[in-house]
């Protein structure tokens, strides 16, 4: 596989079947996006809880965090990240999911992509996340605010370990871990899927049949705005840190 | 060395689109005006290195006082070429000012309003705000600047906003500061990551 840095836009490449190790956002795939917006109903303005907003406007992820910090600024980097986390925070809403079941999803879905070695399909990269996280607990949490007990660690850790295994993929084990923390691993799932819409193919986009979640397709309007906003800001020069608030304000979620 | 006065408010999202609404109808669109600001914040004066990242320019500006110790900032600035931004972030920070220095983008455009100009920003620490500014000739007496003030505060009234106070902004960039330096200390301190 090449490691070339880019010289064609992710659209061009991903069309030739020559997409790169590592996979940077470019205007022209931006503008493409844009341009093939699906007809989506205008996006809700969902209202998050308090606690929900000061996870989402704690200081940001920190590139030590990632496993190979070329990542941190690709499409599975801290911009994804953070949307994933936004979008996991508007799903507890819509799921009725309590404070701390709702801070679990938030912070699964900071973390679940942390420690892949690259933006293509790196398999596992799930299950070293979730070691990762379990390694590094007190450090995650405490970044949020929150103290790492053994029920969050188990929870997240489960909801990003299952976070790249399709449900149809589940084995006994999967089903089991999946049954125990059901509500949380839907949750991290299907924000991780909402946020689709910055890959660079039309197929690739959010697919409902892919998670169990009754209020994706209500939602895709406003996951593809965070997606135009933040890439647009993060292109126009902001960190991706600020450039994910912005569209976070932009959308009215903080 | 002129001065500007300068004052401003902040408001919520539903607040500013109402704002530039109002301001694409009845002001003068001055454009986007996106910026990369390192700032250093000195015990009396404010080192700034700009990135005019939509202008495709870049400045270095030094003013007078803090937000917060007066609507009147004596300023002097000079422009450097873009690519020489990380190089004078460097100087500033070997020459000891790394401690005080933050960095924000703003999202910013202008607007002209009444015989103000009107920056209406987005920023991390600040969320949505506008930057009310009258430019004086160096020496202008007091009344000129009293009189630009009451300027700045008819325009905002008018637009329907409330501006803040200096004891507003001094609190505001007090409890900013306070939290960057705990976020730094926080980092510093951070478990190694295993």
């Amino acid at each position: 596989m090449s490691t070339t840095p880019l010289t064609a836009s992710l659209i061009d490449l991903a069309a030739r079947g020559q997409l790169p190790l590592h996979q940077h956002m470019d205007h022209a795939t931006v503008e493409w996006i844009s341009s093939h917006r699906p007809d989506l109903p205008p996006a809700p303005r969902p209202a998050l809880r308090p606690q929900s907003k000061e996870l989402l406007t704690r200081g940001g992820l920190p590139t030590r965090w990632w496993a190979d910090p070329r990542l941190y600024t690709s499409l599975h980097g801290v911009r994804h990240a953070m949307r994933t986390a936004a979008l996991a925070a508007v799903l507890a809403e819509a799921n009725g999911l309590d404070d701390a079941d709702a801070a679990t999803a938030v912070v699964a879905a900071a973390v679940h992509d942390c420690q892949r070695r690259h933006d293509k399909d790196d398999r596992g990269h799930g299950d070293r996340a979730a070691v990762w996280l379990a390694a590094n607990a007190d450090t995650v949490w405490d970044h949020f605010g929150f103290a790492a007990t053994p029920r969050r660690i188990v929870q997240a850790a489960t909801a990003v370990r299952l976070h790249d295994v399709p449900y149809g993929a589940f084995t006994a084990d999967d089903r089991a871990d999946h049954a125990r923390v059901e509500r949380i691993t839907d949750v991290v799932k299907a924000a991780d899927a909402l946020d689709r819409y910055r890959l660079p193919k039309l197929k690739w986009w959010p697919n409902a049949a892919y998670v169990r979640e009754p209020a994706f397709d209500q939602l895709r309007g406003l996951a593809f705005d965070l997606v135009l906003v933040s890439e647009r800001a993060y292109l126009a020069g902001a960190g991706g840190t600020a450039a994910v608030r912005y569209a976070l304000a932009e959308k009215g979620l903080v | 060395m002129a001065v500007e006065i300068e004052m401003r408010a902040r408001f919520t999202k539903e607040v500013h689109d109402r704002l530039v609404t109002r301001l694409k109808a009845d002001g003068e669109d001055l454009g986007p005006d996106d910026k990369h600001i390192y700032f250093y914040v000195l015990p009396d004066q404010l080192l700034k290195v700009t990135d005019n990242t939509t202008a495709g320019t870049a400045k270095i500006t030094l003013k007078g006082s803090r937000i917060g110790q007066g609507a009147a900032f004596a300023e002097t600035e000079f422009p450097i070429a873009p690519a020489d931004v990380p190089a004078a972030v460097k100087v500033f920070s070997a020459l000891g000012f790394e401690t005080a220095m933050h960095e924000a983008f703003n999202f910013r455009h202008n607007f002209r309003f009444d015989g103000v100009e009107i920056a209406v920003k987005w920023s991390e620490a600040w969320g949505y705000h506008a930057e009310f500014e009258v430019l004086l000739e160096d020496g202008a007496p007091d009344a000129a600047r009293a009189e630009a003030e009451a300027k700045i505060t008819d325009v905002a009234t008018e637009l329907g906003l409330t501006l803040m106070t200096e004891q507003e902004l001094a609190d505001f960039t007090a409890a900013f500061e306070a939290a960057e330096k705990e976020r730094k200390e926080r980092e510093q301190q951070a478990a190694p990551i295993r």
